[in-house]
């Protein structure tokens, strides 16, 4: 596809697009020859036991694994018709479009706002009043602003991990990326917060791409469009929901399905 | 239960006991040993301590006086070497634990500040001395500052890099993530977060640094007089205390009981300061 061509990349449906992909801890390859599209605002769930490296995948896609220097990746990823994984592609832009939530919540040691705004200041200069707004929306989309509204101030690690969570999403929001990565997002919260998370990932995805790491079938049932297989490095099925859980072409998609 | 049981029960509670009684016995030795040197610091101390201590400056040898210009000495000393020290330190520990690079420097600095932490202090002396004392022509407070942020230095690297390393990488994860470069998120997350246990790496290194004496020996001595300018001699408690304890007089003995008891103190001080730190962070 030509650079420029931008017609043709807002009608594609795809929006990211893994071609040829390996991936090296050290020595130790676990990622084999990953190819994978990821279609734009819908939410895919990529599933499989621990160790298939569906969070390796996860993580090569805003170049997060180069902050270990015994790490890399040979292939593409190609994003609005650029390699991303190409050394010359600016990697703080690259962060500031794909954005990425993580398993645990990880509130930085500052308040609600700063939270929010840390990261923005560094990427957009908004004025006092378009920053305040925005910290507003984000925690809005989060489902978290009727709950600290009252108190912006305080520290951001004051707050329950559901809230946490909830706030490491909206700072992510907050910086209006295009594709969303969630890394196992409601795995250390309790019921009531993973509902409430999930409500936020449905909303997200009328304006977002969603990649979404689970271990939860029930979840991937719940808000996936597509679902992707990982075993031992390796895709092993991806197509729609339904198509996924009622007619599994693999044998071991079968078995994986039959444990739950 | 059958007598087996019962056995291997009895022999369990014995090794447990014995276990016990070891464990407390060592606390018993260490305690006492601690205890008996205070007991005698603070008798003969507190008996040296008085105004004049703090009013006047160093007699000569045999002669009354008190410690003004030493206390001041050892002040500027100190702080001046931790002021070097700190930040030299930090930022190598930064640069191990949050900028590591492919290959072995990493590796080898660790391997030379550990060998560094190890070292005989009087030898960092003698090193100081050769390249600084010789240069200058004389010994020198600038020599003795040296000297205490070398010795400072492999010790902050050692707090600051096992405070940073125990930051959970998700959180360095998380801030790059949102496209923040890698220098923002160390000053403004990584110190942040490991805030206290930074001050506190930096406040035990001057509480050590602070009661040093042999490599002030070769570098700064000693000088009676008050003066305050770090290119020239100046006075310090941990070289007054070697000197004035040696002499034969008895009041110069006093003084060297009155600056050990302060010396004492301060890092006593420094040191419940920093449990206090600490607390405080835990709490929060």
């Amino acid at each position: 596809m030509a650079i420029g061509d931008t017609s043709s990349l807002i009608s594609s449906k795809i929006h990211i697009s893994v071609k040829n992909l390996n991936f090296f801890y050290g020595k130790t390859q676990t990622l084999f020859n990953v190819n994978l599209d990821f279609h734009r605002n819908k939410i895919t769930a990529i599933m499989g036991h621990s160790g298939s490296g569906k969070s390796t995948l996860l993580r090569i896609l805003n170049r997060i694994y180069e902050l270990y220097p015994e790490h890399h990746a040979t292939g593409e990823v190609i994003f609005e018709g650029k390699n991303i994984l190409d050394k010359r592609y600016d990697v703080e832009k690259l962060r500031t479009r794909i954005g990425m939530v993580f398993q645990k919540p990880t509130p930085f040691p500052m308040s609600i706002y700063n939270n929010i705004a840390f990261a923005l200041k560094n990427n957009q200069k908004l004025s006092n009043f378009s920053m305040n707004k925005r910290v507003r929306k984000s925690l809005g989309q989060a489902t978290l602003w009727k709950e600290v509204k009252e108190d912006l101030k305080r520290s951001g690690t004051a707050l329950s991990g559901g809230q946490q969570q909830r706030l490491c999403i909206a700072r992510t929001l907050a910086m209006q990326p295009d594709i969303l990565l969630l890394d196992e997002p409601t795995s250390a919260l309790d019921p009531i917060s993973t509902e409430k998370v999930e409500t936020v990932i449905l909303e997200l995805a009328k304006t977002y791409t969603v990649i979404l790491v689970t271990h939860n079938l029930r979840q991937a049932e719940r808000v996936a469009d597509f679902v992707v297989f990982m075993k031992e490095g390796e895709i092993k099925e991806a197509s729609e929901k339904k198509e996924f859980f009622n007619n599994p072409q693999r044998k071991s998609t079968q078995t994986f399905l039959k444990y739950f | 239960m059958s007598m087996f049981d019962d056995k291997k029960r009895m022999r369990r509670h014995t090794l447990n006991t014995i276990f016990t009684v070891i464990c407390y016995i060592s606390v018993a030795i260490g305690v006492a040993v601690l205890a008996s040197t205070m007991y005698t610091l603070f008798s003969k101390g507190i008996m040296a301590i008085n105004l004049s201590l703090f009013i006047e400056n160093l007699p000569p040898l045999g002669a009354d006086g008190g410690l003004k210009n030493a206390i001041l000495g050892s002040l500027i000393i100190t702080v001046s070497a931790v002021v070097i020290s700190a930040p030299i330190g930090i930022l190598i520990a930064t640069n191990l634990t949050e900028f590591p690079t492919k290959g072995k420097l990493g590796s080898a600095v660790r391997f030379v500040n550990d060998i560094l932490l190890s070292a005989p202090s009087i030898i960092i002396g003698l090193f100081v001395y050769s390249i600084v004392v010789r240069a200058l022509g004389h010994f020198s407070a600038l020599a003795g500052i040296i000297a205490l942020a070398l010795i400072a230095i492999p010790m902050i690297v050692r707090t600051s890099e096992d405070v940073m390393k125990i930051i959970p990488s998700n959180l360095r994860e998380a801030a790059v993530s949102l496209g923040v470069p890698r220098w923002k998120v160390t000053v403004f997350v990584i110190y942040k977060t490991a805030k206290a246990g930074l001050i506190t790496g930096v406040i035990l290194a001057m509480a050590r640094v602070a009661g040093e004496t042999a490599p002030l020996l070769f570098t700064v001595l000693n000088n009676q007089f008050p003066n305050y300018n770090i290119l020239t001699p100046m006075a310090n408690l941990p070289v007054v205390m070697f000197q004035y304890a040696m002499s034969p007089y008895e009041n110069s003995q006093q003084l060297a009981w009155a600056a050990a008891f302060l010396i004492t103190m301060a890092i006593l001080f420094t040191n419940i300061l920093t449990r206090f730190f600490f607390s405080r962070s835990r709490n929060k």
